[in-house]
Protein backbone atom coordinates (compact mmCIF):
# COMPACT_ATOMS: atom_id res chain seq x y z
CA UNK A 1 0.00 0.00 0.00
CA UNK A 2 1.36 3.41 -0.98
CA UNK A 3 1.92 5.99 1.86
CA UNK A 4 -0.62 8.79 2.02
CA UNK A 5 0.89 12.32 1.32
CA UNK A 6 -1.45 15.22 2.43
CA UNK A 7 -0.28 18.85 1.35
CA UNK A 8 -1.90 21.98 2.35
CA UNK A 9 0.48 25.10 1.23
CA UNK A 10 -1.37 28.27 1.44
CA UNK A 11 -5.17 27.17 0.98
CA UNK A 12 -6.21 30.44 -0.24
CA UNK A 13 -4.08 29.18 -3.64
CA UNK A 14 -4.61 25.00 -3.16
CA UNK A 15 -2.92 24.41 -6.87
CA UNK A 16 0.29 26.87 -5.99
CA UNK A 17 3.27 25.91 -7.90
CA UNK A 18 5.10 24.84 -4.78
CA UNK A 19 1.54 22.97 -3.87
CA UNK A 20 2.21 20.98 -6.92
CA UNK A 21 5.81 20.15 -7.03
CA UNK A 22 5.50 18.52 -4.11
CA UNK A 23 2.97 16.20 -4.79
CA UNK A 24 4.91 15.49 -7.22
CA UNK A 25 7.92 14.69 -5.62
CA UNK A 26 5.61 12.33 -3.84
CA UNK A 27 3.88 10.56 -6.03
CA UNK A 28 7.28 10.44 -8.38
CA UNK A 29 8.68 8.44 -4.97
CA UNK A 30 6.23 6.05 -4.43
CA UNK A 31 3.76 8.08 -2.67
CA UNK A 32 0.12 8.79 -2.98
CA UNK A 33 -1.71 12.11 -2.49
CA UNK A 34 -4.64 12.70 -0.18
CA UNK A 35 -7.26 15.89 0.32
CA UNK A 36 -7.60 15.39 3.78
CA UNK A 37 -5.49 14.66 6.83
CA UNK A 38 -7.92 12.74 8.43
CA UNK A 39 -10.78 11.19 5.78
CA UNK A 40 -14.29 10.09 6.72
CA UNK A 41 -12.88 6.54 7.83
CA UNK A 42 -10.40 8.18 10.29
CA UNK A 43 -7.79 6.78 8.95
CA UNK A 44 -4.85 9.56 8.69
CA UNK A 45 -2.22 10.49 6.38
CA UNK A 46 1.12 8.90 6.17
CA UNK A 47 2.81 12.52 5.90
CA UNK A 48 1.12 15.68 5.31
CA UNK A 49 3.05 19.13 4.13
CA UNK A 50 1.79 22.35 6.09
CA UNK A 51 3.07 26.25 5.82
CA UNK A 52 2.23 26.94 9.17
CA UNK A 53 3.13 26.48 12.63
CA UNK A 54 -0.80 26.48 13.88
CA UNK A 55 -1.76 24.19 11.51
CA UNK A 56 1.36 21.81 12.17
CA UNK A 57 0.26 21.94 16.10
CA UNK A 58 -3.45 21.31 15.27
CA UNK A 59 -2.11 18.20 12.79
CA UNK A 60 0.56 17.01 15.71
CA UNK A 61 -3.02 16.97 17.61
CA UNK A 62 -5.29 15.65 15.60
CA UNK A 63 -3.20 12.39 14.43
CA UNK A 64 -1.24 9.40 16.31
CA UNK A 65 1.45 8.76 13.81
CA UNK A 66 1.27 11.31 11.14
CA UNK A 67 5.10 12.49 10.18
CA UNK A 68 4.46 16.91 9.60
CA UNK A 69 7.04 18.35 7.47
CA UNK A 70 6.39 22.54 7.94
CA UNK A 71 7.38 25.24 4.85
CA UNK A 72 9.10 27.43 6.59
CA UNK A 73 10.80 31.21 5.11
CA UNK A 74 14.69 32.05 6.73
CA UNK A 75 13.32 34.08 9.14
CA UNK A 76 11.00 31.80 10.81
CA UNK A 77 13.29 29.14 10.92
CA UNK A 78 13.87 29.85 14.36
CA UNK A 79 10.60 29.23 15.74
CA UNK A 80 10.18 26.19 13.26
CA UNK A 81 12.87 24.78 14.44
CA UNK A 82 12.65 25.15 18.34
CA UNK A 83 8.85 23.42 17.90
CA UNK A 84 10.55 20.43 15.80
CA UNK A 85 12.71 20.27 19.07
CA UNK A 86 10.34 19.25 20.91
CA UNK A 87 8.47 16.69 19.00
CA UNK A 88 11.84 15.53 16.71
CA UNK A 89 9.85 11.73 15.78
CA UNK A 90 6.79 13.61 13.97
CA UNK A 91 7.74 17.27 13.02
CA UNK A 92 10.34 18.52 10.43
CA UNK A 93 11.62 21.70 9.34
CA UNK A 94 11.05 22.04 5.77
CA UNK A 95 12.97 25.47 4.88
CA UNK A 96 11.86 26.75 1.28
CA UNK A 97 15.82 27.97 1.08
CA UNK A 98 17.37 24.52 0.71
CA UNK A 99 19.77 23.32 2.77
CA UNK A 100 22.92 20.71 1.57
CA UNK A 101 23.89 17.68 2.44
CA UNK A 102 22.62 15.57 4.89
CA UNK A 103 20.15 18.12 5.87
CA UNK A 104 18.59 18.18 2.67
CA UNK A 105 15.09 18.40 3.48
CA UNK A 106 13.69 16.92 -0.04
CA UNK A 107 16.30 13.98 0.94
CA UNK A 108 14.38 13.67 4.13
CA UNK A 109 11.16 13.83 2.89
CA UNK A 110 11.86 11.02 0.08
CA UNK A 111 13.29 8.65 2.53
CA UNK A 112 9.84 9.48 4.60
CA UNK A 113 8.31 8.49 2.16
CA UNK A 114 9.92 5.37 1.36
CA UNK A 115 9.70 4.31 5.16
CA UNK A 116 6.69 4.49 5.18
CA UNK A 117 6.03 1.93 2.20
CA UNK A 118 8.78 -0.19 4.11
CA UNK A 119 6.38 0.29 7.29
CA UNK A 120 3.61 -0.22 5.26
CA UNK A 121 4.51 -3.59 3.87
CA UNK A 122 5.94 -4.99 7.16
CA UNK B 1 -26.33 17.30 28.86
CA UNK B 2 -23.70 19.08 26.61
CA UNK B 3 -19.90 18.92 27.70
CA UNK B 4 -17.12 20.47 25.96
CA UNK B 5 -13.90 18.10 26.60
CA UNK B 6 -10.70 20.19 25.99
CA UNK B 7 -7.57 17.72 25.83
CA UNK B 8 -4.57 17.92 23.31
CA UNK B 9 -4.23 14.33 23.71
CA UNK B 10 -6.14 12.46 20.69
CA UNK B 11 -6.24 9.08 22.42
CA UNK B 12 -7.94 11.28 25.43
CA UNK B 13 -10.17 12.86 23.33
CA UNK B 14 -11.62 9.94 21.95
CA UNK B 15 -11.69 7.61 25.19
CA UNK B 16 -13.93 11.12 26.82
CA UNK B 17 -16.51 11.23 23.70
CA UNK B 18 -16.87 7.28 23.70
CA UNK B 19 -17.23 7.28 27.54
CA UNK B 20 -19.66 10.46 28.04
CA UNK B 21 -21.67 9.53 24.88
CA UNK B 22 -21.88 6.02 26.20
CA UNK B 23 -24.04 7.80 28.81
CA UNK B 24 -26.10 10.03 26.70
CA UNK B 25 -24.17 13.13 26.82
CA UNK B 26 -23.83 15.18 23.77
CA UNK B 27 -19.88 15.65 23.56
CA UNK B 28 -17.95 18.63 21.38
CA UNK B 29 -14.13 18.14 21.41
CA UNK B 30 -11.45 20.11 20.75
CA UNK B 31 -7.28 20.22 21.42
CA UNK B 32 -7.09 23.55 21.16
CA UNK B 33 -7.40 26.11 24.18
CA UNK B 34 -8.59 29.17 21.58
CA UNK B 35 -10.72 26.95 19.74
CA UNK B 36 -12.50 25.87 23.13
CA UNK B 37 -12.97 29.80 24.14
CA UNK B 38 -14.49 30.86 20.79
CA UNK B 39 -16.58 27.85 21.38
CA UNK B 40 -17.74 28.83 24.63
CA UNK B 41 -18.80 32.10 23.00
CA UNK B 42 -20.75 31.08 20.58
CA UNK B 43 -22.35 27.74 22.11
CA UNK B 44 -24.41 26.74 25.18
CA UNK B 45 -22.54 23.79 27.18
CA UNK B 46 -23.73 22.62 30.90
CA UNK B 47 -20.23 21.15 31.37
CA UNK B 48 -16.16 21.74 30.88
CA UNK B 49 -13.76 19.19 30.96
CA UNK B 50 -10.50 20.19 30.52
CA UNK B 51 -7.02 19.08 30.42
CA UNK B 52 -4.59 21.12 32.65
CA UNK B 53 -1.00 20.69 30.76
CA UNK B 54 -1.38 21.60 26.48
CA UNK B 55 1.32 23.08 24.47
CA UNK B 56 1.03 26.50 23.86
CA UNK B 57 -0.41 27.29 20.72
CA UNK B 58 1.69 29.75 18.30
CA UNK B 59 -1.40 32.22 17.27
CA UNK B 60 -1.02 33.38 20.74
CA UNK B 61 2.33 34.12 21.16
CA UNK B 62 4.24 36.96 19.85
CA UNK B 63 6.24 36.75 17.51
CA UNK B 64 9.62 37.06 20.14
CA UNK B 65 7.96 34.80 22.40
CA UNK B 66 7.16 31.96 19.37
CA UNK B 67 10.62 30.38 19.77
CA UNK B 68 10.47 30.07 23.07
CA UNK B 69 7.52 28.73 23.96
CA UNK B 70 5.55 27.24 20.85
CA UNK B 71 4.49 23.88 21.75
CA UNK B 72 5.97 23.81 25.12
CA UNK B 73 3.75 22.36 27.79
CA UNK B 74 1.86 25.37 29.47
CA UNK B 75 -0.68 24.67 32.76
CA UNK B 76 -3.48 26.57 30.66
CA UNK B 77 -6.11 24.74 32.33
CA UNK B 78 -6.43 27.09 35.21
CA UNK B 79 -6.64 30.26 33.41
CA UNK B 80 -9.40 28.38 31.18
CA UNK B 81 -11.43 27.81 34.25
CA UNK B 82 -11.34 31.56 34.81
CA UNK B 83 -11.87 32.24 31.80
CA UNK B 84 -14.71 29.92 31.02
CA UNK B 85 -16.82 30.19 34.41
CA UNK B 86 -19.18 32.79 33.64
CA UNK B 87 -20.29 30.80 30.86
CA UNK B 88 -20.31 27.10 31.82
CA UNK B 89 -21.61 26.05 35.44
CA UNK B 90 -19.09 22.99 35.70
CA UNK B 91 -16.18 22.90 35.36
CA UNK B 92 -13.35 20.19 35.67
CA UNK B 93 -9.63 20.47 35.16
CA UNK B 94 -8.05 16.72 35.25
CA UNK B 95 -4.48 16.17 34.49
CA UNK B 96 -3.06 12.58 33.91
CA UNK B 97 0.55 14.39 34.81
CA UNK B 98 2.60 13.71 38.40
CA UNK B 99 5.05 15.58 39.85
CA UNK B 100 7.48 13.87 38.53
CA UNK B 101 6.97 14.98 35.11
CA UNK B 102 5.81 18.85 35.75
CA UNK B 103 5.66 21.24 38.97
CA UNK B 104 1.85 22.50 38.01
CA UNK B 105 1.13 18.80 39.36
CA UNK B 106 1.56 19.06 42.60
CA UNK B 107 -0.37 22.37 42.72
CA UNK B 108 -3.01 20.16 42.28
CA UNK B 109 -3.19 18.44 44.98
CA UNK B 110 -4.15 21.27 47.02
CA UNK B 111 -7.63 20.99 45.33
CA UNK B 112 -8.16 17.30 46.11
CA UNK B 113 -11.61 17.11 47.84
CA UNK B 114 -12.26 20.38 47.30
CA UNK B 115 -14.84 22.48 45.24
CA UNK B 116 -13.91 25.83 44.05
CA UNK B 117 -16.53 28.45 43.12
CA UNK B 118 -15.25 30.53 40.88
CA UNK B 119 -18.00 32.96 39.06
CA UNK B 120 -20.68 31.14 40.62
CA UNK B 121 -19.02 28.22 38.59
CA UNK B 122 -18.32 24.93 40.51
CA UNK B 123 -15.19 23.68 39.55
CA UNK B 124 -13.34 20.94 40.58
CA UNK B 125 -9.23 20.33 39.87
CA UNK B 126 -7.87 16.86 39.87
CA UNK B 127 -5.48 14.15 38.83
CA UNK B 128 -7.49 12.03 36.66
CA UNK B 129 -9.14 8.84 37.28
CA UNK B 130 -7.38 6.35 34.09
CA UNK B 131 -8.79 3.70 32.72
CA UNK B 132 -7.16 1.41 29.86
CA UNK B 133 -4.33 4.02 29.77
CA UNK B 134 -6.13 7.03 28.97
CA UNK B 135 -8.42 9.20 31.01
CA UNK B 136 -11.53 8.46 32.37
CA UNK B 137 -13.96 11.17 31.82
CA UNK B 138 -17.22 9.84 32.85
CA UNK B 139 -15.95 9.48 35.88
CA UNK B 140 -14.02 12.85 36.02
CA UNK B 141 -17.89 14.39 35.33
CA UNK B 142 -19.29 12.17 38.15
CA UNK B 143 -17.13 13.22 40.89
CA UNK B 144 -17.76 16.96 39.38
CA UNK B 145 -21.12 17.01 39.88
CA UNK B 146 -21.36 14.97 43.03
CA UNK B 147 -21.34 17.40 45.46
Amino acid sequence: MKPTVYVQLDPRRPHNALNEAIKLVATSNGGQTVNQLIDQQETEANIAVVYSLETAQRALKETEKTVVFITCLPSERDEVEAFVARSPARIKAWPIVERRGEENVMRQFIDTIANSTKAGAS
Amino acid sequence: MKILLVDDSLANRRAGKRQLEADGHEVVTTCEYVEALRLVKTETFDVALLDLLMPAESLMLGPDARAEHVGRETAIGFPLVLTMAMNVKFIAVATATNHHNHPMSAAVDWFYGRTVIVDGARVRIMHSPMVEGAKDWAEVLQRLLAD
